[in-house]
């Protein structure tokens, strides 16, 4: 029983003394979110076309034929409410709207992706590379 | 069968295998372990709970805070850690007036309300299974088939896994989506020793997947790694695709991803794979399964 007592003593201080084992410590949350990074569109409507560059502000971003989408693509093979990208939870989303012919990320068609730094996204012919900048 | 045409919805929470890998060469496929929801009209059903399914929780929870509690089905493969893991962190289990239903496999030596249960041991965890505010029923697949909502569900063992685990399929709104991860297919497909046991168990995995619109299958290893891992409960990649293509598999999500896989490895299999299957006959597409993604079928 003494022996028991002296192993169960050992395990219990051992693990409040060593920092490294408390269920406590901090996670160096600040290392791994920058919500100064910055995110841009770089949107190419044709192949030879140079790509045009939309800096995201964290607001909702229409995408579709129509003139007053905020992103306006007026290409064969895009419908007038084709998707949408959204700012939730420090996360950029895009959302496909019932479109006829779908939204692809990564050669993937979607209905709602989480974008991540360098996502490719197709829209008819066009393509819309997302990217994450830190300012840092 | 449900032959209503409304669209299926599938959305990877967690595609992780064996252990959650937070970090910045994980973010793009994710870091969380398996988690799956498949909803069409008014039915979903989750399948795992690995740490995925924390994120679906809180999305679920603030859909009741407006709605009010809804039913929560969660089916099971096994109960390995990486795919019970987050089940304490759902946010609907402490929600009161949720009706949670869990499912697992009755083929183990204890009782699934046990192993579930064990987990939440205060020495594990500080609120046990009984303090749950939800309505927790633990179900062990008494049949074969199932229906939640308006999704039929096609339960069948697996073996080749250490200590087993359970493939599901489901028929909903015209369209298939088998789901079928943990299993080590080279073992069935490509044994040392082909016997009449392999032979039935591989007809029964190409009858099961034939002509899915979406298979969500384990791929876990590159081929060089499986030499080495022989025995894990895991496939290769380029032995699920092949099984996957010459049984007729519409569209494959590579699933299950090793913890040592980083975001560039995922391109890299991606870049080398996906266009041989894109211009084959018939067609596959194949991706690797990347967590917040959502796809309809």
């Amino acid at each position: 029983m003494a022996i028991m007592d002296s192993i169960n003593h050992k395990q219990k201080s051992g693990s409040v003394a060593d920092p490294a084992l408390a269920s406590t410590m901090r996670l160096p949350l600040e290392e791994l979110v920058d919500p100064d990074a910055e995110m841009h569109l770089d949107i190419r409507v044709a192949d030879d076309d140079r790509p045009q560059r939309l800096r995201l502000m964290k607001r909702p971003y229409s995408i579709g034929r129509k003139v007053d989408a905020d992103i306006t693509l007026n290409q064969p093979g895009i419908s007038r409410n084709h998707a949408r990208i959204l700012y939730l939870n420090n996360e950029e989303i895009i959302e496909d709207t019932g479109s006829t012919n779908g939204t692809y990320v990564n050669g993937v068609r979607i209905s709602r992706c989480v974008l991540q730094n360098n996502d490719i996204i197709r829209i008819g012919d066009a393509t819309l590379l997302f990217t994450r900048t830190p300012r840092k | 069968m449900n032959t209503e045409k409304s669209a299926v919805s599938i959305t990877f929470w967690g595609t992780r295998g064996s252990i959650s890998t937070p970090g910045s060469s994980t973010e793009k496929y994710g870091g969380n372990t398996p988690c799956v929801s498949v909803s069409s009209g008014r039915s979903t059903i989750i399948l795992d709970a690995g740490t995925g399914i924390r994120p679906l929780g809180i999305r679920l929870a603030a859909q009741m805070k407006t709605d009010g509690p809804f039913p929560q089905h969660i089916l099971l493969s096994h109960t390995h850690w990486d795919h019970i893991q987050g089940l304490p962190f759902f946010q609907p289990a402490y929600i009161k007036g949720t009706d949670l239903v869990i499912y697992g496999s009755s083929q183990k030596e204890r009782f699934l309300e046990s192993i579930l249960g064990g987990q939440m041991d205060v020495n594990y965890f500080p609120v046990q299974m009984k303090e749950l505010a939800a309505n927790v029923s633990i179900r062990e697949f008494e049949d074969r088939f199932m229906r939640i909502g308006d999704i039929d569900i096609d339960i069948q063992e697996q073996v080749m896994h250490p200590g087993g685990s359970i493939r599901f399929k489901m028929r909903t709104g015209g369209k298939t989506v088998v789901y079928a991860t943990d299993i080590e297919l080279n073992a069935i497909f490509s044994p040392d020793t082909p016997t009449d046991t392999t032979e039935q168990l591989a007809q029964e995995y190409r009858d099961f997947i034939h002509h899915a619109d979406l298979l969500i299958a384990d791929g876990q290893y590159s081929e060089s790694e499986y030499a080495e891992k022989k025995g894990w409960g895991h496939t290769s990649v380029p032995l699920l695709l092949n099984v996957a293509h010459e049984a007729g598999v519409k569209q494959l999500a590579v699933f299950h991803h090793d913890p040592e896989h980083s975001d560039a490895f995922f391109d890299l299999l991606s870049r080398q794979y996906e266009p041989v299957y894109r211009n084959a006959v018939p067609p596959m597409h194949v991706f690797w399964a990347r967590e917040g993604i959502t796809i309809e079928l």
